[in-house]
This record gives structure tokens, C-alpha cells and sequence, in this order.
């Protein structure tokens, strides 16, 4: 078993938290600081040498998810970088991931619905045929840093109810955005999409292929939201016990105060739980596409994110006033938490999944 | 026990009932059951309306214009206007600053201050903690300096709730610096229009700026504002969070961001939902218990009893469930609470399904609070261990 990381992942790390430790603190992303990310070649640390990318794997972007969670960068990292790249690297379109991979054209998933708690493979966008083409009518909600976006890769379902992916500029006629803010301070838009002309180009996969690449591209980006979680969560740990051992009270170190010591030990036990699980969740990545994964990542996604947030409702307590306010990143990271713990399928959802994996509870007295 | 309120207060719970139904602006309420942030002016219409019906200081003395309400009658007041959606009823002027001037200032403070607070027409904050005076309020540092008829106040005091709105601050002072720690300090009041008084918001992490540093650059504040004697303070201090604790079990709140969960479970089509049925009777069942254990330690208060450790089991509870039907809220919003603007939650008339969310998670955010203020839950326990429970402790 091997935990521990390569050099050239230990490099990776290192040059990602000099970068991130030089930049304005919570740095927000814009299309300057994705050319940065695009250079540091972070786009391609998932991706083979064939693909673009430098021949790195999960463990490569989850090295970056966790630094980047830890110095709060907003950008578009799982959404772009994970999941975007990944529904082009498996429906095949070298081009375009080669351009994304590059940093020249930024290419964002839009794959929530309103009155959807993430149903990812059944959309009710509908595909309608028309004439020798098809028009796409309807919304896709909350799409994350769709003001960056070159490309919207859009999911939906043709007329006989089997899912599509579609790749659609994102300044084709019939496309406006709603803009709207999110929890964890990033910026999203919901998808107004009107009669949009959608020729054959435009089509990237479906039926069984549609799913299968949207299923591995959302299963790398499932394990790289632990990664960014744990991130965060080190920050709040290390931030926690760095304040109980100098604010002081009553004379002395807060952190000398019992009661506040095992409040700090079981945040220490969660972290380690939470970044055991993030591990889990990438070697799960080396499993066989499809059910034996399933359980896996979703155990890693349910109880990495219900770690990390007893860690931040914690880390707030124990700070304090100072831990209610945007003077110290605790909020942040606890709203950024929050935000990761709701999407790509919420607690409920992951929790079903791992029940419904396990089958029914058998009624019958014979064991 | 036989009846749980007698005919008299079930009149009173009707009346109370009533009157927020007939004289509740709907757009206040609308507010405050969405979760949405009030403005100064909400809050004071609000207690505008109960100044003018002689219900702001319900609990008050009649002499000096309250209604002589008993504990089950303030409860009873909490519990439906909260229920209701009244704004919470600002405890700075009527539960802190008037009953400590009317139980040891003196006449000419009595006359000066308490009518402003019986009719609404003063905004008070308070002025206790400070930069290195939190849990440990004893060792404040903003310092008073006598100067002939006035005392010269420098420093600062920090998390002044609503100080950019106030009128007026009752501020814990060092008066005496070579004194022990708790023997130093006294009450003053400081009109907060005195030059070198200055007040910098802080934002919170629900986006708004409702808290304060406030600074004081060498402050003259008349002698005549001291409350008692000098260096009393603390037992004033003392006596004013023993009444800031009674009344910290809101029930009649955690029973409103309950309905609301619910709303939102059902505008979501799980309302058959067992994971969210579920959650929702063991709140109920949280809830009833902290109701009947309120209940009887106002019995003990009626008969008598002065508040005591009780009232910290009951900011424990209180303010923990608030926090938990606050962030189970947002879980039944699922993917929908991702979208929270600030902005737009403050700006926005008339509710619709996405301000009613972002309302829920405003509330999800500021409810991290209540645990941490009033003393914080930590302190609760240790008061409990110590004086409730005896348990031997290594620390002096
Ligand atoms: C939203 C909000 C509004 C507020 N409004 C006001 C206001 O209007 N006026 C005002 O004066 N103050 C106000 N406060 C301040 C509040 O009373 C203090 O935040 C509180 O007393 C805690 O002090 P502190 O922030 O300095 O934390 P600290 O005292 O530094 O505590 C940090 C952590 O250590 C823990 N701790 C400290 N001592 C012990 C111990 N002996 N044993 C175990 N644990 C311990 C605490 O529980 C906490 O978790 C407000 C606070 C908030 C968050």
C-alpha cells in the first residue's frame, strides 16, 4: 500500500501552495488567473501525455484540489477542470480537450435543472427534432462560473428519453444567462435556453456512451471535491488550533482548558477520517467503471463533507466573535463547505445511493 | 400541577395572539418569517406598536411604566410574538440597560432614561466585550479616568450588536486599575453622539454588517452617567446576564424555523420524504422539552426562585436547537441553497420561492451565533459543573 506521495507529486504540491501563497488572499478567478492555472498545468495533471496532459491521475488533481481548497482559490476547478475536461476526454473530442486542456477555451458543465435534486442522467431538457436539426428549449440552474464559459457542455434527453451531451458555444443565439450569486461567494448563472438551433457538431454522445462518460466524469469529479474539502477542512484545523493556543482568557491559553482540548481532538480524529475518505474516493478511481464504485464515492463524498463541516461549526465556535466575521477565513471555508456538501448530490443523495447499492435488507429468517 | 396556565394567562396568550394578528405589519413579518435582514426602522415601527399598547416593557414596574408582568406572562409574550414573526423585541434598552438604571441608578437617572425606553423613542447597545475581553469579561481594559465632572473614556469594545443605529451605550469601564480585577469596573452610560466615539462595522459571515468595534478617543462622558457606585459595576454586570439568559429559550422561534422547514419540504414534493418526517418529530420532540423544562423553571421563578444555573441549561439547549432546525432548513433546500446573495435577500420586496431560500440560509449562517454570545456555551457548562453540579475545579 503506498500513501505517501511521489517526488514529482510532492513538486506538484509545493509549486501549486508557492503559486496560491503569492496570490491576493481568496483570490476569485477571471480569465487572467485561469491562463495562470492553464500554465502552471494544472489542467492537464489528470490527463495522459496522449490526451495533453503530463501523464498524471487522481492523485495528481486531488494533490491540487487540497491546496487549492486550502488557500479558498474560487475558480472553476471541479467544474472545468475535472468535470468539463472529462466529458470530452471520454466522448472523444481531442480537439476541444486539447484547447481545454491548454487553457485556451474554458468549457463548463450545465447539467443541474430546477426541481431537480441532482438527477444528472435524466434530464427533462428535451432535444426536439427539427427539420434536418434540433432545438434546445428550457433551463439548466446555477451554472457554476458560467460568465467564464467559451463552451456550455449541456445535458439532455432526445425524444426517446435516452440522455444526450451536447458542446455549444456559449454565444450561440437563444443562450442568456440569469447571473446569480452563490454560498461559498462564487459566481454561477442559470441557463435560459431558448430555442437554440443545435446542429450534428454540436451532439458529443449519447444513449449508453452519454452515460458512461458522464458517469466516469462525474466520479473523478466526486473524489476531486474531497480533495478540495479536505483542503479547507486543514485550514480550519490549523487555523483552530493555532487560535486555542494563543488567545487567551482568563490568564491562560484557551487551549489549556479541557473541555476545549477534546473538542480539538475529535476535529484532529475527523480530519484524519475525512482525508482517509478522500483517499478512498481516488483508489475507488481505479476500480472497474460503474458498481463497484459506486458505494465507494459515495461513502467518501457523504462522510468526507460531514466531516468537514463538524470541523467548520467547530472551528467557528471555538474562535469565538472573531469566528462569526470575514476578518478570518473560517466563514469562507465553512460556506465553501456548505456548498460542496449540497452539490453533485447532497447528503440524502449519497446516503440513498449506498443503501440502494446494498440491496434490500432481506426479510426472511434464514441467514 | 393540575392546569398548565391558569384562565388568566390563557386570556393573556389570546390577547397577545390577537393583537399580533390585527397590529403586526405584514411587511414586517413577512421579513422576519423569511429570514430576510431588518432594518433599523423595522424594528423600531414594530416596538412603536407595543410602546403605544404598554407592552415594550411588559415585565417592568408599573411606576415606571411596565405592566408587572409575572415570568409566564413575559413567556407567553415571547413565545406568540415570536410565533407570530414579530422582530425580536431588542433586549438592549428593556431587559439590560433599564432594569439595572431602575434597580440601582438614581432618581434623576431613572427620569432621564427610562422613559426612552418605555417609549421607544432611545436605541441602546451594549458595550461589554472587548478585543481581550470576551468569556472573560472581568479583565476589560477600556478605561474611564475621572476628570472634575465627567470621566474621559479610551478604548474600544468590539461585536457591539447594532451600535451603528444606537442612541446610547451602557459600557463596562476600568475605573480602577490596581483594584482585583472584578472590583475595578463600573457601569456608565455614553450618549454615542459624543465626539471621539467612533463606530467600524464588521462584517459577519451572513454578508451583513451588524456589528461594531467601537472606539473611544478620549470620550467626556458627564460623572453623572455612572450608575451606582464606582467600581460596582460588575455586580451590575452580573445581575443584567442573569436577565439576559431567562428568556434565551426561544421556543416560539424554534417552532416557527420548523414550520418553515416543513414549507420547504413540501414546496419541494417531500413531504412524504421519511428522512425529513423523521428529522422533524425528533425536533418536536427537542422541542418539547425544552418547553416543559422553561416551563418549570419559570414555576420556581414565580414562586420566588431568583434565576440560577437553570437558566444556562436552558441557553445550552435553546441555543443549540435553534442552530439545528437552522442548518436542517438548508438541507431540505438541498442544491437550492447554493444560490445566497446578501444583497438581493436585503433588497427584495415581496417573497418569492428564491428569496424565501436564501432567507433560510441567512438564518442557517447567523444562527452560529447565539452559541457563541450571551456567554458562551462553554461558559454555560462550566457555570453548571461548578455551581449547579459542585465538581471540584483546578482553575481559581
Ligand atoms: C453575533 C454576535 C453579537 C454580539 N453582540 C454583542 C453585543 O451587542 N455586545 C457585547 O458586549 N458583546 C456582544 N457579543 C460578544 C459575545 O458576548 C462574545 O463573543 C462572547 O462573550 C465570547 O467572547 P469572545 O468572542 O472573546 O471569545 P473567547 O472568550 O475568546 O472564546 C473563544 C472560545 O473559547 C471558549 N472558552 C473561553 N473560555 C473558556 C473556558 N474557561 N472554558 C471552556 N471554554 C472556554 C469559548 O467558549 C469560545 O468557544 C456578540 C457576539 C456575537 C457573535
Amino acid at each position: 500500500m503506498e500513501f505517501s506521495l511521489s517526488d514529482e507529486q510532492n513538486m506538484l504540491r509545493d509549486t501549486a501552495e508557492r503559486w496560491l501563497a503569492s496570490l491576493p488572499s481568496r483570490p476569485q478567478a477571471d480569465r487572467a488567473l485561469w491562463r495562470e492555472i492553464a500554465d502552471m498545468g494544472w489542467l492537464g495533471a489528470g490527463f495522459s501525455e496522449a490526451e495533453g496532459g503530463i501523464d498524471g491521475g487522481p492523485v495528481e488533481v486531488a494533490v491540487i484540489m487540497e491546496m487549492a481548497g486550502r488557500a479558498l482559490l474560487r475558480a472553476p476547478l471541479i467544474e472545468g477542470m475535472v468535470l468539463g475536461a472529462r466529458l470530452l476526454s471520454g466522448a472523444g473530442a481531442k480537439t476541444s480537450l486539447a484547447n481545454v486542456l491548454e487553457g485556451q477555451s474554458i468549457e463548463l458543465p450545465a447539467l443541474e435543472e430546477p426541481n431537480q435534486r441532482h438527477a444528472p442522467f435524466t434530464p427533462d431538457l428535451r432535444l426536439m427534432d427539427c427539420g434536418g436539426g434540433h432545438r434546445l428549449s428550457g433551463t439548466k440552474s446555477l451554472v457554476s462560473w458560467a460568465t467564464l464559459a467559451d463552451h456550455f457542455l449541456i445535458s439532455a434527453s432526445d425524444g426517446a428519453g435516452s440522455l444526450v451531451l451536447l458542446r455549444v458555444p456559449a454565444d450561440r443565439e437563444g443562450i442568456s444567462l440569469r447571473e446569480r450569486r452563490l454560498l461559498d461567494g462564487g459566481d454561477a448563472a442559470d441557463l435560459l435556453l431558448t430555442d437554440v438551433a443545435i446542429g450534428h457538431d454540436d451532439i458529443l454522445c449519447q444513449g449508453n456512451t452519454a452515460e458512461d462518460v458522464l458517469s466516469e466524469a462525474l466520479d473523478h469529479a466526486t473524489a476531486a471535491l474531497c480533495a478540495e474539502a479536505v483542503g479547507l477542512a486543514d485550514l480550519l484545523h490549523e487555523r483552530t488550533l493555532e487560535y486555542l493556543k494563543t488567545r487567551e482568557q482568563f490568564g491562560q491559553p484557551i487551549g489549556s482548558f479541557q473541555a476545549l482540548q477534546h473538542r480539538m481532538v475529535d476535529l484532529n480524529i475527523a480530519l484524519e477520517e475525512a482525508r482517509s475518505l478522500a483517499m478512498m474516493a481516488n483508489h475507488a478511481l481505479s476500480l472497474p467503471a460503474g458498481e463497484a464504485r459506486v458505494s465507494p464515492l459515495s461513502a467518501a463524498k457523504q462522510g468526507v463533507c460531514a466531516r468537514c463541516l463538524q470541523i467548520g461549526r467547530e472551528a467557528i465556535q471555538l474562535h469565538g466573535g472573531i469566528g462569526m466575521t470575514e476578518e478570518l477565513p473560517i466563514g469562507s471555508a465553512f460556506r465553501r463547505l456548505k456548498a460542496l456538501s449540497l452539490g453533485l448530490g447532497d447528503e440524502a443523495w449519497h446516503l440513498e445511493r449506498i443503501a440502494d447499492a446494498r440491496g434490500e435488507i432481506s426479510t426472511g429468517k434464514e441467514a | 400541577m393540575t392546569a398548565l396556565w391558569s384562565n388568566a394567562e390563557v386570556d393573556f396568550r389570546d390577547e397577545v395572539r390577537e393583537f399580533c394578528s390585527t397590529q403586526l405589519p405584514r411587511d414586517i413579518s413577512d421579513k422576519v418569517l423569511h429570514g430576510q435582514p431588518l432594518q433599523r426602522d423595522d424594528y423600531m415601527r414594530w416596538q412603536d406598536i407595543l410602546a403605544s399598547r404598554g407592552w415594550l416593557a411588559g415585565f417592568w414596574p408599573k411606576d415606571y411604566g411596565g405592566q408587572e408582568w409575572g415570568a409566564s406572562e413575559s413567556y407567553i409574550f415571547q413565545e406568540e410574538t415570536a410565533r407570530a414573526g414579530a422582530p425580536w423585541l431588542l433586549p438592549f434598552g428593556v431587559n439590560y440597560a433599564g432594569p439595572v438604571i431602575f434597580t440601582f441608578g438614581n432618581e434623576e437617572q431613572k427620569r432621564r432614561h427610562l422613559p426612552g425606553i418605555v417609549d421607544n423613542s432611545v436605541f441602546w447597545c451594549q458595550g461589554y466585550s472587548e478585543p481581550g475581553a470576551g468569556s472573560d469579561l472581568a479583565r476589560l481594559s477600556t478605561k474611564a479616568r475621572r476628570d472634575g465632572d465627567a470621566y474621559v473614556v479610551n478604548g474600544s469594545k468590539i461585536w457591539t450588536s447594532m451600535a451603528q443605529w444606537a442612541d446610547m451605550m451602557f459600557c463596562l469601564v476600568r475605573t480602577n486599575s490596581d483594584a482585583r480585577l472584578q472590583q475595578g469596573i463600573s457601569f456608565l452610560l455614553i450618549d454615542m453622539n459624543t465626539p471621539g466615539i467612533n463606530v467600524q462595522p464588521i462584517q459577519s459571515i451572513d454578508g451583513f454588517r451588524h456589528l461594531n468595534q467601537v472606539f473611544f478617543d478620549d470620550v467626556r462622558v458627564p460623572a453623572t452617567n455612572l450608575v451606582g457606585e464606582e467600581n460596582k459595576g460588575w455586580t451590575y454586570a452580573k445581575f443584567l446576564l442573569g436577565h439576559e439568559r431567562v428568556l434565551s429559550a426561544e421556543t416560539g422561534k424554534a417552532r416557527r424555523l420548523l414550520a418553515r422547514a416543513e414549507s420547504a419540504a413540501q414546496a419541494r414534493g417531500l413531504g412524504k420524504d421519511w428522512r425529513i418526517r423523521d428529522k422533524i418529530a425528533r425536533f418536536e420532540v427537542d422541542i418539547h422539552a425544552l418547553e416543559w423544562m422553561s416551563l418549570r423553571l419559570l414555576a420556581d421563578v414565580t414562586a420566588g426562585a431568583a434565576p440560577g444555573t437553570e437558566s444556562s441549561l436552558l441557553k445550552i439547549r435553546g441555543s443549540s436547537l435553534l442552530q439545528e432546525i437552522s442548518e436542517f432548513s438548508v438541507d431540505v433546500l438541498g442544491p437550492d441553497a447554493l444560490a445566497y446573495d446578501p444583497q438581493m435577500l436585503s433588497d427584495g420586496t415581496g417573497i418569492d420561492e428564491e428569496l424565501r431560500s436564501m432567507g433560510i440560509v441567512h438564518d442557517f449562517l447567523f444562527q452560529r451565533a447565539p452559541t457563541i454570545w450571551g456567554g458562551s456555551n462553554e461558559i454555560q457548562r462550566n457555570i453548571i459543573a461548578k455551581h449547579a453540579l459542585g465538581l471540584p475545579t483546578t482553575r481559581v
